[in-house]
This record gives structure tokens, C-alpha cells and sequence, in this order.
């Protein structure tokens, strides 16, 4: 069950950045990537403020309706079904927990779940929705621009660009373990299951060590960083992109408010 | 008596990944019986993978039916099915983990449920028919990329699946390794077992496979024997494949020959030309 989440989630991660290549014709992928970063900081700070319920589960709808009117919204829905399983088996996790090792009520038990799960949910729905929309390429240019040095930018941006190429290695190595017949099954004997997955990671390690050889002897082979380098394409901020950061910055605030008026 | 029940048999099938628009599989229907090779042949991003995924149940068809041994893989469930194909990748670099290929095998018995006491000769036997005696003992990330296909081909087979499932047989193997890879196929067919494989490499589909059939726009366009489907010029141009040359050359020939088999190989055709040499027939006259 735990080891068919986890797949499930890996699968999400993949399939939502897997969309990055495409172009949609979406709000998201307009807006300029420095708007979508700056974003996304007031966003993440608003999540970790927010400690009640209603609070996150307004953050949730916000972050939802934000994605569904500025993203690719079929591709959307699919990639966050596997998240969706994952959350509701997060919140049993943590419902159980609550429940057996600190004697709390039901009641409370499932209502702090919940917020923890919608945390979790926002950040990951966030994450995917600024970094999915913008190209590595951009990326790199926003952290520079920001004043990041140019290496470390582009590295960043290389492994946002790997983040599906991972998961896609992870799943292969799966499927290739399931049919040799291993089962990674977490019941009564725990040690098995963490012998079976060890078994599967390690193939998993080699394989990504393999490919950051790769990685490497291409950019040396491109002579990287032997000096600065300029972007194909300069990033301009518009009217569009102001409205955007303070639009959603004063939703936010809104939100904050509302969470901080709620009774405890 | 061999026995010629269908092994395995798509009936319907439709698939189609999140990320594309399109539907891979449009409908694909397929017979493969028992104790048969078959080379799926299609261009590059036809859909072959896809297929061979679906007869080894790791996808699972938008609608219509697959089954192997006449049950539904959704019925049958995945461990079970398990048991009946084993699956050879396109990449080996993803099943290899434990410090040696002795290991490796081992670990994948022991998954199936072998008993300890057989372990030890499967293993022997195994490494002895697919000519890896001499590598059992050897790490893994030292040996070279024909030598991991074969060992992950000696993975695959280790638990006696009925069914064999390739993904690209012949990719990144020399001369020596394809040979080897094509006595393996047919041994595997001369005990029975049933052999699918993606490929593109008609001079190895010849000397592995007794049919073929060419996957194009998410359909089986054409099935049967090698003589049947490699002949068949306008359909391998449809499907964007190559025409195999010594076909060509054959048809083109064909007048002088007269003769009732079609070769696929180089060595079939020298045969032919060299039986009809040796009859006194000779060669072609300007004329003809």
C-alpha cells in the first residue's frame, strides 16, 4: 500500500513536470518567471503562517483556482489525481498517529491531519505550478538577474530540468523490479520491505550517478563556465506582471487576515 | 506436437499517455500462439514499447482486453502474470544492483519462490544456454553494455516464463552478441516458448524470429510469416521502415530464379542463386 503511494506520488511529480515542455497558451506560462518567483516567496510564507484549518483550505481553493485559470487545466486534473491519493493516505497516517501515539480525539485528530495534508498539498501545487510553467532556460536567467552567480543559477535550473528524468529513472527501475519479482511490502516484516526497496535504490543511484557523469562531461564539453554567458532570450517585465504579484499578494494578505481573526 | 493455442492476444486495445494527445494504440488487435517468435516491426515512436508493456501488464490498456493464456491480465494480476512473461528492457543499466550476476540471479529465484536446493543448478544451467558461464562471478558495473543484455536476458529467463518479452533486441550489439542473442531466441522457440520483440534490424529478424508483424499508427497493418510481411514493399514504405534489400533484390530477380521460396537472408538468397547456378541455368541474359 505505503510502496503504491509512494509510486503514485513519483508518477504525479512526473507527469506535472513533464508539462513543462509545452507551451500552453495559459496565464501561468505568460507571466513573466521573476513575477512567478516573487510570487511564489510571499505564497510559501503565507502557507508556513497559516496554522489553521480553514486558513489552509482557503489557501487551497486560492492555489487551485489560480492554477485552473492560468494552466493547462485536463493535464492538471490528471496529474494531481495521484496526489490526491497520496494526501488521503497522508491524512489515515497521520489521523493514526495522532490517534494511537498522543490520545488525541478523533475529531481533532482528523482536523489537524487535514491541515498538515493541505499544507503539504499547497506547497507541492505551488511548486509545480511556477516551475512547471517556466523553462529551465528562464529559470537560470531569474536567479541571475535576481544576483545569483551564473553557475549556481544554471545548476539550479539543470536540476529543475532533471526533476522528470528522475522520476521517469525511479518508475523504470520499478517496473523492472516488479516483473523480476520483488515486493516491496511494508507488513509485518519491516526489514524485508526496507532489504526489497535498498535493492531498487541502489540501481537507481547507479543509474543517476551515471547520469551526472554525463551531465558534467557535456557542459565541459561546451567549455561551461569559462566565462559569462548571455540568455537568447532577455526577460522584460510588463504592466501584466505588476498586477499579477500585487493582486495575489493582496489575496494573500486577505487570507492571512481571515486566519488570524478565526478562533482558535 | 507443439502446442499452437494463442499464448498471447490483444483484442481491442486502446492507450494513450497523459503527456500526448494522441492515442499510442488505436485499437490494436493481435493473436501471437505458443511456441511462435514474432518481431514487431514499426518506425520510431510507433509504438512498440508500448505494446510489449501492455503484454507484460506494467500498462494497462484504455480500453479493450489482454490476455495471456487466454486470462484477462487484469483478472489474472500482476504477480501471477509474473510468472508466465519475463521482460528483457531496452536499457539492463536499471536491474542491476547486487555485487555479482551470481547475486543478481539468486535474489531474482528466491523472489519467484525456487527452492534453495535448485537454485544452484538453474543458475548453472541457465548461464550455460545463454553462454555467461564465465561472468556469473563478475560486478556488474564492470562488464560491457552486450555483456549486461545478455546477463539481464539470463535474469529474465532464470524463472522458466513460458512467454519472453524484448524490447529492441539487437540495440547497442555487436556481430558476436547478436549472434549469440539469435541462437537464444530460437532455442527458446525450439522448447516451446513463446518470443516477442520490438525491433527495426531485418537482418537479425531473419535469423531470430519466424513471423513478423508491422505496428504503424497504433495498428497492426500487416502479420504473418517473414516471407509474407517483408515482401510486402508498399506496406514497410507505409510504415516508414526500410526495405529489407535482399527481398528487394529477389523480386527483382525473381524471373531468374523461378523459384518458389523467398529469402530473406543473405545466405538464403546466395543458396537459391547458387542452386540455380549449379541446374545450369545460369544468369540473367541481357534479354530478360
Amino acid at each position: 500500500m505505503a510502496m503504491g503511494v509512494v509510486e503514485q506520488a513519483i508518477r504525479g511529480v512526473y507527469e506535472g513536470f513533464i508539462y513543462r515542455v509545452e507551451e500552453a497558451d495559459a496565464l501561468l506560462y505568460k507571466v513573466d518567471p521573476r513575477a512567478k518567483l516573487i510570487y511564489m516567496v510571499i505564497a510559501l510564507i503565507a502557507i508556513s503562517i497559516v496554522n489553521k484549518l480553514l486558513g489552509q483550505a482557503l489557501l487551497f481553493c486560492y492555489i487551485v483556482s489560480l492554477i485552473l485559470a492560468g494552466y493547462h487545466v485536463r493535464k492538471f486534473i490528471e496529474a494531481v489525481k495521484p496526489i490526491a491519493l497520496t494526501l488521503l493516505f497522508l491524512i489515515t497516517l497521520l489521523v493514526v498517529t495522532h490517534v494511537a501515539l498522543l490520545k488525541e480525539p478523533l475529531i481533532y485528530s482528523t482536523l489537524n491531519a487535514t491541515s498538515t495534508a493541505l499544507r503539504i498539498a499547497n506547497i507541492s501545487l505551488l511548486l509545480i505550478a511556477v516551475l512547471s510553467t517556466s523553462s529551465p532556460e528562464d529559470i537560470a536567467q531569474t536567479l541571475v538577474k535576481f544576483g545569483t552567480p551564473f553557475k549556481q543559477a544554471y545548476l539550479f535550473s539543470l536540476t529543475i530540468r532533471f526533476v522528470p528524468t528522475v522520476a521517469r529513472d525511479i518508475l523504470n527501475a520499478h517496473d523492472y523490479f516488479k516483473i523480476r519479482g520483488f515486493r516491496v511490502k511494508w507488513g509485518l516484516n519491516v526489514l524485508e520491505g526496507v532489504k526489497q526497496l535498498s535493492y531498487m535504490l541502489t540501481s537507481v543511484t547507479k543509474v543517476l550517478l551515471e547520469r551526472v557523469v554525463n551531465v558534467a562531461e557535456a557542459l565541459e564539453a561546451r567549455c561551461f563556465g569559462l566565462r559569462e554567458r548571455t540568455f537568447y532570450r532577455d526577460l522584460k517585465m510588463c504592466k501584466r506582471d505588476v498586477v499579477f504579484i500585487a493582486l495575489n499578494t493582496a489575496i494573500l494578505t486577505v487570507i492571512l487576515l481571515i486566519n488570524a481573526r478565526l478562533v482558535p | 506436437m507443439l502446442n499452437k493455442s494463442p499464448a498471447v492476444e490483444l483484442i481491442d486495445v486502446w492507450f494513450k499517455y497523459l503527456s500526448n494527445s494522441d492515442y499510442v494504440l488505436k485499437g490494436l488487435s493481435i493473436v501471437i500462439n505458443r511456441g511462435t517468435s514474432i518481431a514487431i516491426m514499426g518506425a520510431n515512436g510507433s509504438g512498440k514499447t508500448t505494446l510489449l508493456k501492455h503484454i507484460v501488464g506494467l500498462l494497462k490498456p484504455q480500453r479493450g482486453v489482454v490476455k495471456v493464456f487466454g486470462i484477462d491480465v487484469q483478472v489474472m494480476g500482476f504477480q501471477e502474470l509474473t510468472k508466465y512473461v519475463g521482460f528483457i528492457p531496452q536499457n539492463p543499466n536499471y536491474m542491476f544492483f547486487a555485487p555479482s550476476i551470481r547475486d543478481e540471479l539468486i535474489i531474482t529465484l528466491k523472489n519467484f519462490k525456487y527452492p534453495d536446493k535448485c537454485i544452484k543448478d538453474r543458475i548453472e544451467r541457465i548461464a550455460e544456454s545463454i553462454g555467461i558461464g564465465s561472468l556469473l562471478n563478475e560486478d556488474p558495473s564492470t562488464l560491457s553494455y552486450g555483456q549486461l543484455r545478455l546477463a539481464s536476458i539470463a535474469i529474465a529467463l532464470s524463472h522458466d516464463p513460458e512467454v519472453v518479452v524484448i524490447d529492441e533486441p539487437t540495440m547497442g550489439l555487436d556481430k558476436r552478441y547478436r549472434e549469440a542473442l539469435a541462437r537464444i531466441i530460437r532455442q527458446l522457440v525450439e522448447s516451446n516458448k513463446t518470443v516477442i520483440a520490438s525491433s527495426h534490424d531485418v537482418e537479425f529478424v531473419s535469423k531470430a524470429f519466424n513471423e513478423v508483424a508491422i505496428l504503424n499508427e497504433g495498428r497492426i497493418t500487416a502479420y504473418g510469416s517473414l516471407s509474407e510481411v517483408l515482401y510486402d514493399y508498399m506496406e514497410l514504405v507505409r510504415a516508414r521502415l526500410t526495405t529489407p534489400t535482399v527481398p528487394k533484390l529477389f523480386s527483382e530477380l525473381r524471373k531468374c530464379f523461378n523459384a518458389l521460396n523467398k529469402p530473406i537472408s543473405v545466405e538464403e538468397f546466395l543458396s537459391i542463386a547458387m542452386e540455380r547456378l549449379g541446374d545450369g541455368h545460369g544468369c540473367c541474359r541481357a534479354s530478360d
